[in-house]
């Protein structure tokens, strides 16, 4: 706003307003649909009332009610007399031989507090009418409105059913794999804390230096594949990542041990928790998965 | 001149309404002419119970002449007798008990009146649907002036109240549209019509420059004006010099600094001012804030005046509680935004005054008056649901150059239509045209 002055000349409140109106229009997304729920209401307001053709033309009295009855002219002499001229002028004439068999006056004071009250009965009729329209005009926005929360809250319950799933899947998948990891976990630890004692059964055919070997290849592989789960985990990944490199790189070469001690605060010394992966948790599935 | 002004509760401790535009009228007329107020002993409109001494009293140069009312009035069969008479089949007996309950009804005035009406160059009566404006303007209605303040409502449509429209010589009107409501609901025989209205003060705008830059409870706009020098209105504002040359800080020269400080306001907030009641609107107003405050909206809501209604313990409401005119005068000018709620005006004073201090204002477009006045001054927004009062305040409170110029729009309205030079000189020529 370089220049105010020339914002204070060209500020004008309806424009402000047509665009505040618009904005609230463009929010809503309800441009069309206005005009839609107004033909809607309109349709059911005409259910409601029949097609009748004497009804449907009282609709129109009705729409038009208030202005009609404003426009009706006065009760006055000229209603009994009819307009100037000889025939009036001769009425008038004879109105005092008319007053002997009846009172012009009251007749015509009569016919003024009778057009009031139509006039008045037809303006709340035309305030009730309209009331009535915009009741079914308000209900019919409502119902729109009740069907899109109806929509929105189907949409909410497939997204949380989706998500459950996802969660079971998850857990189905962190349960398999702590199923899973013992044995390798004894196989490491073993060769890992017992590197000078003598030869498990099961692997008494390998000679020492080919289980240090072993285990070099194994690490790299767990190490290739932590590399790879940080990739696909993105930067939020980076923390664990950081506590498993560090532990890859901690005195003893126990790549298991630490990290698991890192994560969950032992010293050390202590023995490794009995969730070897629990320092890095499974990625979640792709949807795929499901 | 000698005039009189006639209506129902007169005081200072009567604010808002037609007897709050008739004592700023009359008060202000009393500096240049002789000026008596006939009103009754009542301070409390709906039941018309005498509190006030029966005597003569002078306040503010006005003489205030009370006399006892003659009946009170009770509001249950007030209320009974109210839905026979604006439903048809009533008679004309109806209608006049229906005016004796509606009050004040007060005998001893209107004899004073029709016993001293020769000695006043004008009778000037505030509001034209009670019983004092009815029976009072028959007796002299040569020499009578009506100021209406009528806005649609039942009493209207009653053949007694009609007539009395069609007696006076002179009607002032508060607004235009007033002038077409009554145009096209009676037909007005006043020889001398006007809009007239009630003047507000211009308070020099330069008293309080706005915060510096770096202060905390200013807006990106007001910091950008603390700086002396001429701002976007035109007006050199400059900082107040203290003793030897040391400049205030921000916190006692912004604009409504000592308001804010003593209500502890921090940030943007919008102001109401009047009887904080239901039919007022400002039960709409506490709803509609509370959605505002939930859309993200950052200003609080303070409201002064006489509460006749419980207000939520929000943290964002805050009841300053009935203030002087002085304090009120801050209060407005420490306003981000005045809104005035109400769905009923004639004239509404408080958008005038926000108007006069240069604050723009969020009306509600119930009101047919406050939607007039802001589309004929370019001077505020206006509102018909709650979408609409949200994105507006959200607008006003977001753009300071909008509120600033807006507010420069109210100034220029009032200084146009409603300066009390103006008012005042009407006043007087419609007077003096009764006495021709």
């Amino acid at each position: 706003m370089s220049d105010p002055n020339a914002r204070f000349q060209t500020v004008n409140v309806e424009q402000i307003m047509a665009q505040i109106r618009a904005r609230i229009r463009e929010r809503r997304g309800a441009d069309h649909v206005d005009a839609q729920i107004r033909e809607l209401s309109a349709e059911r307001l005409a259910g409601l009332i029949g097609s009748h053709d004497a009804q449907v033309e009282l609709i129109e009295k009705l729409r038009r009610g208030a202005a009609a009855a404003r426009e009706e002219a006065p009760i006055d002499d000229s209603s009994l007399y009819g307009r100037r001229g000889p025939l009036g002028w001769v009425r008038r004439l004879l109105s005092p031989i008319l007053a002997l068999f009846l009172s012009p006056k009251a007749m015509l004071h009569a016919l003024g507090r009778q057009g009031d009250s139509l006039a008045r009965q037809e303006q709340s009729s035309a305030v009730l009418f309209e009331l009535i329209e915009n009741l079914v005009l308000e209900t019919t926005r409502l119902e729109v409105e009740v069907k899109k929360l109806e929509m929105r809250v189907e949409s909410q319950a497939t997204r949380f059913d989706f998500a459950e799933r996802r969660a079971r899947a998850v857990e189905g998948m962190a349960r398999y794999r702590s199923e899973q990891a013992p044995e390798p976990e004894g196989a490491r630890g073993r060769a890992t804390r017992e590197p000078a004692g003598p030869a498990p059964a099961g692997a008494g055919a390998q000679p020492q230096g080919g289980r240090e070997a072993e285990t070099a290849l194994g690490a790299d592989a767990r190490r290739r594949r932590r590399r790879r789960r940080g990739r696909r985990g993105g930067p939020a990944r980076l923390p664990d990542e950081s506590i498993a490199s560090g532990a890859e790189q901690a005195p003893g070469g126990d790549a298991h041990a630490e990290p698991g001690a890192a994560a969950s605060g032992a010293e050390p010394g202590e023995s490794p928790a009995p969730e070897p992966r629990h320092e890095d948790p499974p990625t979640p599935p792709d949807h795929d998965d499901q | 001149m000698k005039i009189a002004f006639i209506v129902p509760r007169y005081g200072t401790e009567i604010l808002g309404g037609p007897e709050y535009h008739c004592r700023l009228v009359a008060e202000r007329m009393a500096e240049r002419h002789q000026v008596d107020a006939l009103t009754t002993c009542a301070r409390d409109a709906t039941t018309w119970q005498n509190e006030y001494p029966e005597a003569p009293d002078r306040i503010r140069g006005v003489l205030v002449r009370r006399f006892a009312n003659a009946a009170t009035r009770d509001p249950e069969a007030f209320d009974r007798l109210s839905a026979r008479v604006f439903s048809p089949g009533h008679t004309a007996a109806d209608e006049a008990e229906w005016l004796r309950q509606q009050g004040p009804w007060c005998p001893p005035l209107i004899d004073y009146l029709s016993r001293h009406h020769t000695s006043y160059d004008g009778l000037v009566f505030f509001g034209g649907v009670h019983a004092l404006s009815v029976v009072g303007l028959a007796v002299a209605p040569s020499r009578s002036v009506l100021v209406p303040a009528a806005h649609d409502e039942p009493a209207l449509g009653l053949a007694i109240v009609r007539e009395a429209f069609e007696r006076p010589r002179a009607i002032a009107y508060n607004t235009p549209t007033e002038q077409r409501f009554l145009a096209s609901r009676f037909r007005i025989r006043a020889e001398v019509q006007d809009v007239i209205g009630c003047g507000v003060d211009l308070p020099q705008h330069h008293a309080y420059p706005r915060l510096g830059p770096g202060a905390s409870d200013a807006t990106e706009g007001e910091a950008e004006q603390g700086r002396d020098g001429e701002t976007e209105d035109g007006l050199v504002r400059r900082s107040p010099v203290g003793e030897g040359g040391r400049r205030f800080g921000s916190h006692l020269t912004s604009r409504g600094a000592m308001f804010r400080r003593r209500h502890r306001l921090h940030g943007p907030f919008v102001l109401y001012g009047g009887r904080i009641e239901a039919g007022k609107g400002c039960e709409e107003l506490v709803e509609y804030f509370s959605s505002y405050v939930e859309a993200g909206g950052e200003a609080s809501l303070v409201l002064m005046g006489v509460k006749l209604m419980p207000l939520p313990e929000e943290p964002f409401i805050t009841f300053a509680g009935l203030l002087s005119e002085t304090e009120r005068g801050q209060a407005l000018e420490a306003a981000t935004v005045v809104v005035v709620p109400s769905p009923v005006e004639t004239l509404s004073l408080l958008a005038l005054e926000a108007f006069s201090v240069g604050t723009p204002v969020l009306a509600s477009a119930r009101s047919e008056v406050l939607v007039d006045h802001c589309l004929t001054g370019n001077a505020g927004l206006f509102y018909a649901d709650r979408e609409e009062f949200v994105e507006g305040l959200a607008t006003l409170v977001a753009d300071e150059p909008l509120r600033a110029a807006l507010g420069r729009n109210g100034r220029e309205y009032v200084r146009r239509n409603y300066r009390w030079d103006i008012v005042l000189s009407k006043y007087e020529r419609m007077i003096g045209e009764l006495r021709k």
